[in-house]
């Protein structure tokens, strides 16, 4: 499982776009702001950690698969309490 | 005392590439996380269980026994644990079956083999890659059920639900049907971290040896790759953060489970055969056998050695150790029967029993050794008795020791196969996609020593320094420095056989070597640690070498016994002093001839020392030169106390023997002989100041009790301390010393059948082949060439041509079986003399070869056409290609070389001989004979070139020149080889070299060097 690399301008602009600030409680997100508003996570369902390309120097990320009222989202943080962070993947 | 935390699925390094810590660290990582109960679960394997062991004792953690399976045709694992004592023989019959049943290197389990064998052991359903959640993972939930009704029908309630805590994509979805399975199947659900490495930081080199193991580059994924680094040894907290819910039902079952486990009961006891059920008759047996061998060894004088016997009888036995001396009498006496040459090494010569037994050839008596270097009561460790045989028959002897124990109670001991620095190098450079070719380059540029050192100074070493490579290289000088030592796969140990009175799988389980041998699977060491007896029985090329000499002497001296060659030969120390000794044992080496020169050996002791002064030790110890001086009587003979001189007056009052320091500390302070034995390896290895001043304090009280000056017990300390790690033991250099001179005798008298014999036995020794060839033509011995009819496989001796002949086998991919042929082939008449190698169905390639070095010349000399001849087809009778012109030299050598990996017509610096002679080059016979400091220009094929420890510490490299008159040593002091250095040892230098320089008492100084000049 590796994560892609993101370093042209065009990602940069996706990294942005994909920006999100978390809120956490006991060491879990449980909520989340993103694109102008906040989304209530009803439930984590999945939480892990990857260490990514680390021979490239990439950081660990935490990923966690949380359900909300609107949909599925994954979010990556680089660990539990930090606020900013991104919003990996949006499932349909 | 262990903590409340467990720790069930484990991997070490002895999982080979799935592990990257020792025991030793898992578990030190372990009691600082407050782990109470541990288990070591390599795959397929208990190597690591010993040292396991021994860990947790000293950390007062409960240890477990146990392995981790894959099972057969699934792919997926359990991990298997042994709950007692009672059980360990379950565990290794399952994994033998899973190595004995299927290709080396791809063990499984089958699962009629886990219904057999698996009731009564605990079973955990193995992880992330286990049975159970591949199958819940890929949404097969019914199958699921199915596997975990099956285990629990085998393992009953020893079969639990492993709970990972590895923070991995699915690990809730999975954990929820885990439960499920739990509650419906009524199967316990225990916390198991899994565990492959100590550290967190440990991570990216597992990672990286995961790739090696698939043969990834790094950028590429597969399931088997870690995702992060979170199989490092955890707390209970840590374990519980990543459970979540089901954390407390998990840590309970998991504290549960602890209870049930207990430690196997591997150490602490013997387990090796006994001689009759009489506990009396092995002490009897061996002692009549050391009477008779005695009254054998000494004739009429074998009172002489009574009391020293009973000594050494009464040491054996309070110890314990007549079965293990009877074992080695037992198979001596085996290789004696059956001819085959045998002798034993090491400090076993130290001993009068083993003399008398037949086991060594060395009249511990005679020379006055020491016992209790060998054996004592203050260190009661096994004996260590090495045994060198023949090589061509060792086999012979070890097929013995199964017949005569059973099969089922001998095994070979296994070796493990670390990471070197080369091989580190090329698999990790491989991994961080580095070309092959760079990877190549440094790997052939390292010196020898551990990688770290060499990163820490790539810019003092020239061969490095010199390389084109990228600058990432020396990164990955430090992730190879990493990995070096850590296992990488189990091999055999080339001599070691273990042998257990009850049967082995008691103890060990089996896997089957490269050459289908079975293998224990724990080292030397671990097999002492079991209680296993062990014989060392090696291989040695020179008695293959001197076997074949002489019943090569034999053809025209019926009679000729090398078991009764005089000892004083004259010739044997002028050859000695000449230092004329290629191609003998032990005395060949440049380091050995130079002393030589300057030692002047005209008696058998100066061999004996001249065996333990060429050594690491005695060198940086600056006991060469004091030696030499005094025994050329250039230096007046001291001894530090007059006590002292009938310790010291066989090496002139310098300390050259551990012997010599053991009496040393009985004779001035009282010592008893075991108790000084103690102290002398104790300074051996000591490692603080504290220490050694405590020893030093003990030393100079008892001296000074028995009368000895206070300054003189300390400066005898002092220098005992500088001795106890540098002397050699003396009984080891008497043992080789014997096969020495022998050699140097053959050599002198019989050069012919000896070089032959030394050919044959190849490779061994210090030089190559084309050393020996020349080394014969310089002796005026003919060579005679490669002939189709004439030549048998090896090589063999002409006494009525006075010419070795060369032999088929010396043809690089000639087997014996194509020789075979080839002789029976020619029995028959020919017309042409290719039908001998059609009949032989020898293989094109090899054909040709054969055409290539001559071996038709005699029959048909036109190599070219022959060769069109035998390589192409000429249906239409049309004219060949290739003439009759004789190749030249040049063209002859070429393929020799090639071929043969020797010059057969010519040593190769015979072709530049002309033009060497025009810009005054010397021949090494010419050169040799230069008196000191003339500058002399000789060029030759660089020999051996190597980098040993010096007195000073400075760098010299030693090597030698070959060309077609012999060899001229030489060396290159630090400076000049920080320049030239990689004209020796880097890769993209290979060939003759030209080199300037000084003969300094026989070694060439090197002051400039560079390629040939070709034209």
């Amino acid at each position: 499982m590796t994560r892609e690399g993101q370093s042209s301008p065009s990602s940069d602009r996706r990294q942005a776009r994909m920006a999100c600030r978390l809120a956490w409680k006991d060491d879990e997100p449980v909520r989340f702001f993103w694109r102008g508003r906040w989304h209530q996570v009803l439930r984590v369902q999945e939480a892990w950690l990857d260490a990514g390309r680390w021979w490239a120097g990439e950081k660990a990320l935490w990923f966690y698969r949380v359900a909300t009222a609107n949909g599925v989202y994954e979010l990556a943080a680089e660990g539990a309490g930090v606020a900013a962070a991104q919003v990996y993947r949006v499932y349909d | 005392m262990g903590g409340s935390g467990t720790l069930f699925h484990v991997h070490s390094a002895f999982s080979f590439l799935d592990g990257t810590s020792l025991p030793e660290s898992l578990v030190a990582a372990a009691a600082a996380r407050d782990i109470g109960t541990m288990a070591l679960t390599d795959t397929h394997r208990l190597s690591g269980l010993v040292l396991f062991l021994k860990a947790t004792a000293a950390a007062g953690i409960k240890p477990v026994a146990g392995a981790t399976v894959r099972l057969a045709g699934d792919g997926g694992v359990l991990v298997l644990l042994v709950p007692g004592p009672d059980r360990y023989g379950q565990l290794t019959r399952i994994l033998t079956h899973a190595h004995v049943e299927h290709a080396r290197g791809a063990p499984a389990v089958e699962r009629a083999a886990l219904e057999e064998w698996g009731p009564g052991l605990v079973a955990l359903s193995g992880g992330r890659r286990g049975v159970l959640d591949r199958l819940i993972y890929a949404g097969r939930h019914q199958a699921a059920l199915r596997e975990a009704s099956w285990l629990k029908g085998v393992f009953g309630p020893r079969f639990f639900l492993e709970v990972g805590a590895g923070w991995l994509p699915g690990d809730r979805a999975i954990r929820r049907t885990l439960q499920e399975l739990s509650e419906h199947l009524g199967i316990p659900l225990v916390a198991t971290p899994e565990v492959h490495y100590a550290y967190p930081d440990d991570f990216a080199l597992y990672d990286l040896l995961v790739a090696v193991r698939h043969g990834l580059r790094v950028e590429e994924p597969h399931p088997d790759r870690p995702l992060n680094a979170e199989g490092y040894v955890k707390s209970e907290v840590e374990t519980a953060r990543a459970l979540g819910d089901l954390a407390a039902p998990a840590l309970r079952g998991a504290a549960m489970l602890a209870e049930q486990l207990e430690p196997p009961d591997l150490l602490g006891r013997t387990r090796a055969p006994r001689f009759g059920d009489d506990p009396d008759a092995a002490q009897n047996r061996l002692a009549a056998l050391a009477w008779a061998g005695a009254r054998r060894r000494y004739g009429r004088h074998w009172r002489r050695a009574e009391v020293r016997i009973r000594h050494e009888l009464r040491i054996i036995t309070d110890l314990g150790f007549q079965d293990y001396f009877l074992a080695v009498e037992d198979v001596a006496r085996f290789a004696r029967t059956a001819g085959i040459r045998f002798a034993g090494r090491g400090s076993a010569a130290d001993s009068v029993v083993a003399y008398c037994l037949g086991i060594t050839h060395v009249d511990a008596l005679a020379r006055d050794l020491l016992f209790e270097r060998f054996l004592s009561r203050e260190r009661a460790e096994t004996p260590d008795i090495d045994l060198d045989f023949d090589a061509r028959r060792r086999d012979e002897v070890a097929d013995y020791v199964r017949q005569r124990y059973g099969a089922e109670h001998v095994a070979a001991v296994a070796t493990y196969q670390t990471f070197r620095a080369r091989l580190a190098l090329r698999q990790i450079g491989k991994v961080l996609g580095f070309p092959a070719r760079d990877l190549d380059e440094v790997a052939r540029s390292l010196p020898p020593r551990p990688l770290l050192q060499t990163e820490a100074a790539w810019e003092e070493v020239p061969e490095l320094r010199e390389l084109q490579v990228s600058p990432k290289a020396r990164e990955l000088l430090r992730w190879a420095a990493r990995a070096e030592g850590i296992p990488r796969h189990i091999g055999t140990h080339l001599g070691g056989l273990v042998i257990s009175s009850e049967p082995l799988l008691t103890v060990t389980p089996f896997e089957t070597s490269a050459k289908g041998i079975q293998l224990a699977q724990f080292d030397k060491r671990d097999v002492e640690d079991l209680g296993l007896l062990k014989l060392d029985l090696l291989s040695l090329r020179t008695f293959t070498a001197l076997t074949d000499t002489v019943a090569s002497i034999r053809q025209v001296e019926p009679g000729f016994d090398d078991d009764r060659l005089p000892t004083a030969d004259p010739a044997v120390y002028r050859r000695l002093q000449a230092a004329d000794t290629i191609g003998t044992f032990q005395l060949e080496s440049p380091a050995q001839r130079a002393l030589a020169r300057r030692l002047a050996p005209d008696r058998y002791e100066d061999i004996v020392a001249s065996l333990a002064l060429i050594r690491p030790g005695p060198i940086k110890g600056n006991m060469v030169d004091p030696f030499v001086a005094r025994r050329r009587g250039e230096e007046p003979v001291r001894y530090p106390h007059p006590e002292l001189e009938p310790i010291l007056r066989k090496t002139f009052g310098v300390v050259l023997f551990q012997e010599q320091v053991i009496a040393i500390a009985s004779q001035l302070a009282g010592f008893s002989p075991g108790e000084a034995d103690q102290l002398r390896r104790v300074m051996t290895h000591a490692r603080s100041t504290t220490e050694m001043e405590r020893l030093g304090t003990s030393f100079r009280e008892k001296a000074i009790a028995r009368g000895i000056a206070p300054e003189v017990a300390g400066e005898v300390f002092q220098q005992m301390v500088g001795y106890a790690s540098y002397g050699f033991n003396e009984a080891h250099a008497a043992a080789f010393a014997e096969t020495a001179y022998r050699t140097v005798y053959l050599l002198d008298r019989y050069p012919g059948p000896y070089l032959t014999g030394l050919l044959n036995a190849e490779p061994m020794g210090f030089y190559p082949l084309d050393v020996l060839i020349t080394e014969a033509r310089r002796r005026e011995i003919a060579i005679l060439p490669l002939d189709i009819e004439q030549s048998e496989g090896p090589f063999f001796y002409d006494h009525a041509a006075r010419g070795i002949r060369i032999g088929l086998l010396a043809v690089k991919g000639l087997e014996e079986k194509v020789a075979t042929a080839i002789a029976e082939a020619r029995k028959n008449p020919w017309q042409n003399p290719l039908q001998i190698l059609e009949r032989a169905r020898v293989r094109l390639d090899l054909g040709a070869q054969l055409i290539r070095v001559g071996a038709f010349d005699r029959l048909r000399p036109d190599r070219e056409h022959l060769l069109s001849e035998w390589l192409f087809a000429n249906p239409l009778g049309l004219e060949r290609p290739g003439g009759d012109r004789p190749w030249s030299l040049g063209e002859r050598l070429h393929w020799e070389y090639q071929i043969l990996g020797f010059g057969q017509s010519e040593q190769v610096m015979a072709l530049f001989r002309p033009g060497l002679n025009a810009r005054g080059f010397l021949t090494a016979a010419a050169a040799n004979l230069k008196p000191d400091a003339e500058p002399i220009r000789v060029a030759g094929v660089p020999i051996r070139p190597h980098r040993p420890p010096t007195r000073s510490g400075r760098l010299i490299v030693f090597f030698s020149l070959l060309d077609e008159t012999g060899l001229i040593d030489a060396s290159l002091a630090e400076e000049r080889y920080r320049r030239l250095g990689h004209f020796l040892f880097s890769a993209q230098h290979r060939g003759p070299l030209s080199v300037a320089g000084r003969m300094r008492q026989g070694t060439l100084m090197v002051t400039a060097m560079g390629p040939v000049p070709v034209r």
